[in-house]
């Protein structure tokens, strides 16, 4: 209960914060401006969401993978360390993907 | 020199407990790539920013694999105590707060050309997939 009150206020804060940079420069009409909102947290929110599992899938399957096969553990890591790289990278690029509609968007101004 | 420049730089590697040659191997080129991009960029930011932004990207990239290859050898290889495991914690929420603040800052308030900059953070992918590929097509020679 006490996560998802923190994630429901964390995503009210965060949208609030991005009407007021948008309301300020007065280029985009509510409607818009709200469904943009929208977009960028639900984005934001599939991605951590996906990028989670994957990883917490990754790490589960290397953790019962050392635990079997100790001898394995070397290349095991390695093969984890690239898995979490690229599962990251995907959660930076729908950061900056979030980032360019909430507040460098070019469609607006 | 570009030679003894990878050997320094493994070397460095070695000595911050990078013990998989996999992993350096991956980094070191990382590494040389994204100053190399930097100083390129820098040389020809008053001619053409894309460059400087581009290497920007290709450096944050290079830090956030740095540091979380190196999470993952802590996890594995350090004996836990929870003193390790909070610092862990830290310096691995510390990385993704900096990742976040430096995008913003370059993105809203630099204005940098997104495009350099998804085209640097991609370098980091680009050489793993390169190192898969070359891997792969070494593993077929041996096997035939």
């Amino acid at each position: 209960m006490r996560k998802f009150l923190m994630i429901a206020l964390n995503t009210v804060a965060l949208m609030s914060f991005a009407a007021l940079a948008f309301a300020a420069d007065g280029k985009m009409d509510a409607g818009a401006l709200g469904l943009t909102c929208l977009a960028a947290a639900l984005g934001m929110a599939i991605a951590a969401a996906g990028c989670g599992l994957g990883q917490g899938m990754g790490l589960k399957a290397a953790c019962e993978g050392t635990a079997r096969n100790p001898e394995a553990g070397g290349k095991i890591m390695v093969t984890l360390i690239l898995g979490l790289a690229f599962i990251e990278s995907l959660a930076i690029y729908a950061l900056v993907v979030n980032l360019i509609l909430l507040v460098a968007n070019p469609f607006v101004g | 020199m570009l030679k003894s420049l990878a050997r320094k730089t493994d070397e460095w590697l070695w000595h911050k407990g990078f013990r998989a040659a996999e992993i350096r191997l991956l980094l070191r080129c990382q590494i040389l790539v994204s100053g190399a991009s930097l100083l390129a960029g820098v040389a020809c930011a008053p001619l053409w920013d894309w460059g400087l932004w581009f290497g920007v990207g290709a450096a944050l990239s290079t830090f956030n694999f740095y540091a979380l290859a190196k999470f993952v050898q802590g996890i594995v290889f350090m004996p836990y105590t929870r003193a390790m495991a909070a610092g862990l914690m830290f310096r691995f929420y510390g990385r993704l707060l900096l990742t976040g603040l430096v995008l913003f800052g370059l993105i809203v308030w630099l204005k940098v050309s997104v495009s350099a900059l998804l085209a640097g953070l991609s370098t980091c992918v680009l050489s793993i997939a390169a190192w898969g590929i070359a891997r792969g097509a070494g593993q077929k020679v041996k096997e035939a």
